[in-house]
């Protein structure tokens, strides 16, 4: 018995990186059926992942700013699924940016992958899960948007509203039986972490206790656990897992 | 047939008497029997499946406070109240004066004009004195203002002004109106925010005539217009009697529905006591049930009986109420379509009329996920749902605002404004007196000396025999008019 078995998951963001990597960690704990989706398509491997942990796998080309197309995805596996029982919001997109050179357009096109994204998909699922009493979402926040670190101030500031929305979301839904979750995640190796400039990455693993970055796969199976009724008594919180900076 | 037991009084000389509570084709009767009078039965319910549902309806009383009696001759012949009584005053209800101005058929207590009794300034300081040491630190709530005709009165205003200045938030005037059509004394009565209840009972003048003994709604219909004008809020309160302003319900919903400033229709139905009501035909009798089919009969079952629920601060069977949010772009919609009944019943558990207070906003807001999760909910019309997120979301707008500039005051009223509510308050009279209900009354009738009587003792047994409202001529008159012989007879269990 897995940690999620029989478990209807959607994860944003899902066909690579740290998405790929939950996909595959929630099917491996025994999820029934894990769809994902990605704003530009593919994802074959992580359908490959999926199916070869034995969970039915489903992929969707859906960006989580629109909120119709998010609504109707979310009604369509409500409808064939039967409900969903967890939801990941890990979709999310960052520029390397000093402040000077971040315009308007940046800045709105962050906030609104990273945050609106995340309100519009939690907001088409809660409405089963609240008439269901039950379901777990959890967002993927990050070390930047906790401490003052060098880091593009869009994107800090999207993760730390990320952070607020979870406390509130937690707050409200907690009533029906809803747990909401921010896993915010240090410096990893691969994704988006690729982009942080040789003094900054040297930087980090001089301060990191284990001194060295973090892997999907580490995050991905903490996830799989923070969604899981193990940690049925946790809600609202938002948990670094920097590798102890 | 199911049998319940009870204690209640002879309907001629008002002794106690043993009460069999029988269940017959649906309805339920009260049988009794006096040593000296025979056996009587009397009709208490129309349907046996309110009656039971209300009962089903639970919650737990606060003792009274203040000065309470020792028992000596037994509920209900000890009140002020005795410890006997089980539930706290949640709305006094003054007679200050006894004077009327008109002589009603219908009249349910004792009123004398020859020599009026008057509250004095002095004696309505006492009794608010009373009633602050009994609040105990309390939400000081509502005061009722009653007669006689209280705007007879020529103090009211300053005994508004006092009850305003000792802390009471509502200061509600039973009033017939006639006075009311004076818009210099409508502006009074606004400065000092009284609310008013209206006794209108008809739109039919010959109806008007058989149970006020006079044609008023003319002047009526003036006042209201006033009232509106000076947006006074304003419960409209008609006597209901079967057979003769019954066809009036739902118009006088309508009316309710259709003026911002009327927040609520209180049905009594009709009592056969006091000067008028102890002659008056019995054939007049009508039940709560009756009522819930004649609301369900004019909204065209958007109102069912299913939607009223009891009050918890009374006896199950004294109230039945129901709430409607009144919809953006018009319509309604009972609150037990979006809440469970029980919820409803939990939010009539801090005083007598719902007040927006924190238990409120947080059924609103469990209303707004419920109905937003599952608007496809049994007892909803298709976009039902919608509308009422629509008008809630609205409303919650004009309470919070961005500016947040909303005084604690206007925003009570924004949300008063946004309900109506229909109570069905069903007095009792020596016939259908019930001793179980009476333990339960939350209504009292304070005096200067501290004792405060249950409301439907005071009209049935002890007003009487107050010098300050009746004498030995209307007792007499009243004597002569009871029925007697009249009663059916008695059908055994």
């Amino acid at each position: 018995m897995g940690l999620l078995t029989g478990k209807r998951v959607l994860v944003t963001g899902g066909s690579r990186g740290l998405g790929r990597a939950i996909c595959k960690a929630v099917a491996t704990e025994g999820a029934r059926a894990v769809a994902f989706t990605s704003l530009h398509g593919g994802g074959v491997e992580s359908t490959q992942d999926i199916e070869a942990a034995g969970a039915e796998a489903r992929a969707y080309q859906v960006s989580t700013t629109d909120a119709a197309a998010t609504a109707q995805l979310v009604a369509l596996l409500e409808k064939e699924w039967g409900g969903i029982d967890v939801l990941v919001n890990n979709a999310g997109v960052s520029q390397t940016l000093p402040l000077a050179l971040i315009d308007e357009a940046d800045f709105d096109h962050v906030m609104s992958v990273n945050v609106k994204g995340v309100f519009l998909t939690s907001k088409a699922v809660l409405r089963g899960m609240m008439r269901r009493k039950s379901g777990v979402i959890l967002n993927i926040g990050s070390l930047l948007g906790l401490r003052a670190i060098d880091a593009p101030v869009h994107y800090a500031a999207s993760k730390a509203a990320v952070h607020g929305l979870t406390l509130a979301m937690a707050k409200e839904v907690a009533r029906h039986n809803i747990r909401v979750l921010c896993l915010a995640p240090g410096l990893l190796e691969d994704g988006m972490g690729k982009n942080v400039p040789e003094h900054r990455l040297k930087d980090f693993l001089e301060h990191c206790a284990l001194g060295r970055a973090g892997t999907f796969e580490e995050v991905a199976r903490f996830a799989a656990f923070l969604v899981s009724d193990r940690s049925a008594y946790t809600t609202g919180e938002t948990i670094l897992m920097d590798g102890g900076l | 047939m199911n049998e319940r037991t009870t204690q209640g009084l002879c309907g001629t000389c008002k002794r106690l008497v043993d009460v069999r509570v029988i269940t017959r084709d649906g309805a339920v009767y009260f049988a009794k029997s006096c040593p000296e009078h025979g056996p009587e039965e009397h009709l208490v319910a129309s349907s046996a499946e309110w009656f039971e549902d209300a009962l089903s309806f639970e919650a737990p009383m606060e003792p009274p406070r203040g000065e309470v009696k020792p028992v000596t001759r037994g509920c209900p012949f000890d009140c002020g109240p005795c410890t006997e009584h089980k539930q706290k005053v949640f709305m006094p209800v003054i007679p200050i004066t006894s004077a009327c101005n008109l002589d009603c058929p219908i009249c349910y207590t004792v009123n004398k004009n020859e020599g009026a009794h008057m509250l004095s300034r002095e004696s309505f300081a006492a009794v608010l004195a009373h009633l602050t040491r009994h609040a105990g630190g309390d939400d000081l709530d509502i005061i009722n203002f009653t007669g006689g005709e209280p705007t007879l009165h020529p103090e009211l205003p300053e005994l508004l002004r006092m009850a305003r200045a000792a802390g009471y938030r509502r200061l509600t005037v039973s009033t017939n109106g006639l006075k009311l059509a004076n818009e210099d004394y409508v502006e009074v009565l606004a400065a000092v925010d009284a609310r008013i209840v209206l006794s209108l009972d008809t739109f039919d003048d010959e109806v008007d005539r058989r149970m006020l003994g006079a044609t008023t709604l003319k002047t009526k219909l003036r006042a209201l217009d006033l009232l509106q004008k000076h947006d006074v809020t304003t419960t409209i309160l008609p006597a209901v009697a079967a057979g003769l302003n019954d066809k009036d319900v739902g118009p006088l919903l309508e009316l309710v529905l259709s003026r911002p400033n009327i927040c609520s229709l209180e049905m009594h139905t009709l009592t056969f006591t006091g000067q008028g009501g102890v002659g008056f035909s019995r054939s007049a009798r009508i039940t709560t049930p009756d009522l819930h089919r004649l609301v369900d009969e004019a909204t065209g079952g958007r109102i069912a009986w299913r939607d009223f629920v009891p009050s918890p601060l009374a006896h199950s069977h004294c109230y039945s109420i129901c709430y409607l949010l009144v919809l953006d772009g018009g319509g309604y919609v009972p609150y037990t379509r979006f809440m469970s009944r029980a919820r409803l019943f939990e939010l009539l558990g801090d005083s007598i009329y719902i007040e927006p207070r924190e238990k409120v906003q947080e059924a609103m807001r469990e209303a707004i996920d419920d109905l937003w999760a599952d608007p496809d909910r049994a007892g909803l019309a298709p976009g039902q749902a919608e509308a009422i997120l629509a008008t809630l979301k609205r409303l919650l707008g004009e309470l919070f605002p961005p500016g947040g500039a909303v005084s604690l005051d206007a925003r009570r009223r924004v949300a008063e404004r946004a309900s109506k509510a229909i109570y069905i308050h069903s007095h009792m009279d020596e016939e259908t007196f019930d001793v179980e209900r009476i333990k339960r009354c939350n209504i009292g009738v304070p005096e200067a000396d501290g004792s405060n009587i249950p409301t439907c003792a005071y009209n049935v047994l002890y007003r009487e025999k107050d010098q300050r409202f009746a004498d030995g001529e209307m007792l007499e008159r009243m004597a002569a008019t009871r029925p007697v012989g009249r009663r059916l007879p008695l059908v055994t269990g």
